[in-house]
């Protein structure tokens, strides 16, 4: 007999082991070793989630009561994967393409990024989710109630079960779910441990099948004649129910928030989706394998228990301890699983279409200005998971866990399915617009409250039996059960039918009659024409966006290096040096896209908006939707590869030339400055020694004199030093003295030395010991000139009133780099390209008591070294980054 | 009273050798180190003569000179031009600009002494 | 009789066609089995047992020959990930 308390130690134990696995498999994914994350099997087994507590539990309840009708759950889905060609393609396909982050984004984005769209969707998807998420509760308590009458105690208190399971589940969710803003929104933690939660459930279902079939009856054969004798022995086939329930279960696979999450945003291959097209079908095959079997048996042996329980009461009957206790982690790993991933897909969508719009409106400032918009979505993603966990509860506690939960699998699915003509239709066609999508979607979710969700909580809800029987105030045609006085129709086949037809006729009507806006043109075409040209989503004209705004703003959303390697890497595809890339229509449509895998495309499109300004849509873009035959795509995408080198290449010719002309510039101004430079000391060494010479002086005076002619003449040979050590370092003739040593020394030398400089002011410094413990080889007595450099710079031109230095150690690309971020007004974009220049002081403040040369050293110096300096823009003050040598 | 001359100069120490040689031949020295409001400074003070420097921050010397001589108020006033980039362009350009006359950097003191007596008439 | 061999252009192309065809008539099969048993359900009860081993053997047979499918056009040349006739997507391109 199992303990109570043993199958709580058990459950945490198993709720433990699932901690690590996500822990696990994100740390994997991290650090590069998660191949086997892409594994057809790995997405195989997530789209696991599918089958729910309901379908574990309840399976087996259904053919106690209906007989085969249960296996029609499993057969829409099965047609929808086994048609993977079709509809799961495409839909993968537009995913990877659009970056899409959940349904509604889909939605949104097909109809011009409409939030309006949005919204509705998330709307119904929350509302249709919330009593699924109570029934996974509710199968968690009861399954835990079961054990604990056998024990003879009860359970003490459901509602506080329910409400732990529920708590514990948004922290699992919390913690591997919203880790971290990824740009693709995947969560491989979370899906290796659905894997292996859909492996114990069905491994359990198979256990108990075989125990049935094998165990307590004798063989197949002897199963056979238990059906026969059993009250479900005759087939009571309803077709209309039949037929309806395998399009339901198909459409609500497309459309669940949870399935979408799993089959199309955590996709990384379409590989994955080939395998996973036979191979699922397989698994719900296995599941469904032994339901008619046990359920025989359990009406058999326990003819007044609760058929969705036999699962666990069959071989609890048997004293199978062993066996009921896998069962029973079957059943949660049923209920915790989809849990998470609906909590997930759900937040996405409430996060990026609720809060964040309103966030973003309320900030009149714009993106680029309004703190780090990163932890803005994390915070709105977990607030949005312990709402939806919340509101499932709530669920919970105000049904009272009553039998009624039961049948809300079906009617959740009948409000999601509502989305599946408008995305069907914005797959296929062209001609769907924004106002037929709002429209059918209102119409159809209308529809489906007031004929199905409405009237399933009986007469305490709004329907009573009177409007049933009835209609509205007495008028018969709008009966919710008999729309438009046709009788004598199933209920559920009634709704789902009426809604349906309603919906798509709306959405039809609504397109037909509606002219859409260019950007739903463009959407519509991209979406329609996916294989054909899977690179083109579009967006922006000419961009007269800053770069260094839009950087300031990818970094907040994406993370600084993210942010930065993408712009250097559209620099160096430009043929530029930098981080600051031309805004050209290719590139913002490319940074919206890596946008709105962070925080959707809505939201994505309204923020690059909010810097970039002006139109979205030209009409050469309106010409690209135009131009419908294969020839004329092809031929002018050569045309525009062909146009583009050319551009490049001008480019590149026009900047060799510029470097010409500045460099015979540059050597005049160079003479011309040195000439300054050195003339400038001896005037005052000059004149002062005249006068000196002159005589009849106060001792004061002279020796007031001889000190200033002494100041100068230091200033004259650190100047002489300098150029020299610049010449020489240019020459190339210098010889490195290369030596061990450590980052943390290095800096600490620098800091120190730095700290000595004579007319700079106090700088207060900020490192991270923690990353700066790094070997180097290499020339440090070097490298520690050129970060006393940087640190005596910081401290003289840092016009902040307290001045501060930040100094961290960032990996990127392979390679280590020193940053060092200080918080003055930074230099103006114009002066960025020449501060490495020799003389290029910026502003001629004398007493800062250098020549210029500083920087020109710095680059010299690591050049040699085989590391680089840079300035790195958008930082908020002045920034360079040291790129340490290999 | 000697004849008052202004310096507009930004280095601090020749501004001091500056100041120290010509006070002591008996002018009345004033002094402005800013290229922005050099201007100003010329009205405020209206000098017998300027002593201007070339290379001033905020603004070029031969920016400034080029207001005087369009100003009828300052259209007049002898200007000394003080440069340390002694190259035979500077020195065209400030011819063109109407300075008085020019000097390289380092100068003699004696030089200086000569040349401002000359420009503002013996003295 | 002698059979002359007949010249067939781009044979494996032709092939992997084909089976995408297949792969897309797929869940039309699988559809009209699984409504089969609606034939004649007014007039004739059946027996849960032989009905249920019915579909059980419809819905094996599809995942079979899904899964034989898959199976040939991963070994044809462009693998799964492309179709031959849709512009713009090539067979390395997965």
């Amino acid at each position: 007999m199992v303990g109570f308390n043993l199958l709580i130690f058990v459950s945490l134990a198993y709720v433990g082991f699932l901690f690590l696995v996500a822990f696990w498999g994100d740390r994997q994914a991290r650090t590069g070793h998660g191949g086997w994350l892409r594994a057809p099997i790995i997405y195989t087994l997530s789209l696991s989630i599918y089958c729910t507590a309901w379908t574990f539990y309840g399976a087996v309840g259904y053919a106690a009561r209906s007989g085969l009708e249960f296996v029609t759950i499993y057969l829409g889905p099965t047609l929808v994967m086994v048609g993977w060609w079709w509809v799961l393609r495409k839909l993968v396909r537009i995913g990877r393409a659009q970056r899409i982050t959940s349904i509604a984004d889909l939605i949104s984005s097909r109809y011009g990024k409409s939030n309006l769209l949005g919204v509705l969707v998330t709307l119904l998807a929350v509302i249709g989710t919330t009593p699924y998420i109570a029934l996974q509760l509710q199968s968690v308590v009861l399954s835990f109630s079961v054990f604990a009458q056998q024990g003879g105690e009860g359970l003490a208190d459901p509602e506080a079960t329910a409400f732990w399971v529920a708590v514990g589940l948004a922290a699992f969710t919390v913690l591997f779910g919203t880790r971290n803003l990824d740009a693709n929104e995947r969560h491989h933690g979370v899906v290796t441990a659905i894997a292996v939660e859909a492996v114990v459930k069905l491994v359990a279902l198979l256990a108990v099948g075989i125990f049935v079939v094998w165990g307590v009856s004798g063989g197949p054969a002897d199963i056979v004649r238990t059906i026969e004798a059993s009250p479900i022995d005759r087939w009571d086939l309803q077709g209309p129910r039949w037929a309806t329930m395998i399009f339901l279960s198909a459409a609500a696979f497309l459309t669940l928030p949870r399935m979408f999450q799993v089959l199309v945003v955590e996709n990384v291959d379409e590989k994955q989706l080939a395998t996973a097209s036979w191979a699922f079908p397989f698994y719900m095959f296995l599941m469904s394998l032994f339901v008619v079997p046990i359920a025989v048996v359990g009406l058999e042996i326990l003819p007044d228990g609760n058929p969705d329980l036999f699962v666990l009461t069959v071989p609890l009957h048997f004293e199978q301890g062993g066996l009921a206790m896998l069962t029973f982690l079957g059943g949660f790993s049923s209920a915790t699983s989809m849990v998470i991933v609906a909590a997930i897909a759900l937040s996405t969508m409430v996060s990026n279409h609720i809060v964040m719009p309103i966030w973003l409106s309320a900030r009149s400032g714009g993106a680029a200005m309004s703190g780090d918009v990163r932890q803005v979505v994390l915070l709105s993603r977990r607030m949005s998971i312990a709402g939806v966990l919340g509101l499932g509860w709530l669920y919970y506690h105000l049904s009272g866990g009553s039998e009624a939960l039961a049948s809300i699998g079906l009617i959740s699915f009948a409000g999601v399915a509502q989305v599946l003509p408008s995305m069907i239709g914005g797959l296929f066609w062209r001609g769907a617009t924004r106002v037929g999508a709002a429209l059918g979607l209102t119409v159809g979710f209308a529809v489906w409250a007031y004929a199905l969700f409405l009237p399933s909580f009986g007469d305490a809800g709004m329907m009573t039996a009177r409007v049933l029987a009835e209609g509205p105030w007495g008028i018969g045609w709008l009966r919710p059960q008999a729309f438009f006085g046709v009788e004598g129709m199933d209920p559920v086949v009634h709704a789902i039918f009426w809604s349906m037809v309603l919906n798509t006729g709306c959405f039809v009507l609504g397109s037909l009659l509606s002219f859409p806006r260019p950007i739903e043109r463009l959407q519509g075409a991209q979406f329609v024409n996916v294989f054909e040209h899977s690179r083109t989503a579009q967006g922006w004209t000419r961009g007269n966006a800053e770069s260094e705004d839009l950087l300031v703003m990818a970094q907040r959303i994406m993370g600084a290096s993210q942010a930065q390697a993408l712009f250097q890497e559209e620099s160096a595809r430009q043929g530029k040096d930098g981080y600051l890339p031309d805004t050209t229509p290719d590139f913002l449509r490319i940074l919206e896209r890596e946008l709105s895998g962070s925080v959707g495309a809505a939201t994505a499109h309204a923020m690059v908006g909010q810097i970039v300004g002006g139109a979205a849509v030209s009409v050469d873009d309106l010409m690209a939707v135009a131009d419908e035959t294969q020839q004329i795509l092809e031929y002018s995408s050569q045309l525009e590869a062909k146009s583009e080198e050319l551009a490049r290449t001008a480019r590149q010719l026009q900047e060799a030339n510029e470097k010409l002309t500045s460099l015979s510039i540059q050597k005049d101004a160079f003479l011309s400055q040195i000439s300054h430079e050195l003339r400038t000391p001896m005037t005052s060494i000059r004149a002062f020694s005249e006068i000196l010479k002159e005589g009849e002086m106060a001792v004061e005076d002279t020796r007031k004199y001889s000190g200033i002619i002494q100041d100068e003449a230091i200033r004259l040979t650190r100047l002489l030093d300098d150029l020299l050590d610049l010449s020489v370092l240019e020459a190339g003739q210098v010889t490195l003295n290369v030596q061990s040593g450590n980052l943390t020394d290095v800096l600490d030398r620098a800091v120190s030395a730095a700290s000595t400089v004579r007319d700079g002011r106090p700088l207060s410094i900020k490192r991270t010991p923690s990353r700066e413990d790094v070997a180097l080889r290499t020339d440090t007595d070097r490298l520690a000139q050129v970060f006393i450099n940087l640190i005596a710079n910081a401290s003289k031109y840092c016009d902040s009133a307290k001045p501060r230095l930040a100094i961290s150690v960032v990996e990127q690309g392979g390679r280590r780099h020193v940053d060092f971020v200080d918080n003055g007004t930074g230099i103006p974009p114009e002066s960025q390209v020449v501060i490495f220049e020799k003389f290029s002081r910026l502003s001629d403040q004398q007493k800062a008591g250098g020549a210029g040369l500083g920087l020109a050293i710095c680059r010299e110096i690591m050049s040699k070294l085989g590391g680089g300096i840079t300035y790195l823009p958008g930082q908020g003050g002045a920034a360079f980054r040291v790129t340490l040598p290999l | 009273m000697g004849k008052q001359v202004l310096l507009i100069e930004d280095e601090p120490n020749i501004i001091e050798a500056i100041s120290f040689i010509l006070s002591r031949d008996g002018w009345s020295v004033a002094t402005h180190a800013n290229g922005e409001t050099a201007m100003d400074a010329v009205h405020r003070h209206a000098p017998d003569a300027l002593v201007l420097d070339v290379m001033l921050p905020g603004r070029s010397g031969y920016d400034i000179l080029q207001d005087l001589r369009a100003n009828p108020a300052t259209a007049d006033i002898p200007v000394l031009m003080l440069t340390a980039r002694g190259q035979k362009k500077d020195r065209e350009v400030a011819d063109r600009l109407g300075a008085t006359r020019f000097m390289t950097k380092p100068f003699s003191n004696a030089e200086v002494l000569t040349v401002l007596r000359e420009i503002t008439g013996g003295g | 009789m002698t059979r002359r061999p007949t010249t067939f252009l781009a044979r494996d192309t032709y092939r992997r066609r084909r089976l995408i065809d297949g792969l897309r008539v797929l869940p039309f099969l699988g559809a009209l089995l699984f409504l089969v048993p609606l034939l004649g359900a007014e007039t004739t009860g059946r027996a849960t047992a032989y009905a249920g081993m019915y579909l059980f053997a419809a819905w094996f047979l599809l995942i079979v020959g899904a899964a034989l499918m898959i199976r040939a056009l991963a070994r044809a040349p462009g693998g799964v990930g492309a179709d031959p006739l849709e512009p713009g997507s090539r067979g390395d391109e997965v």
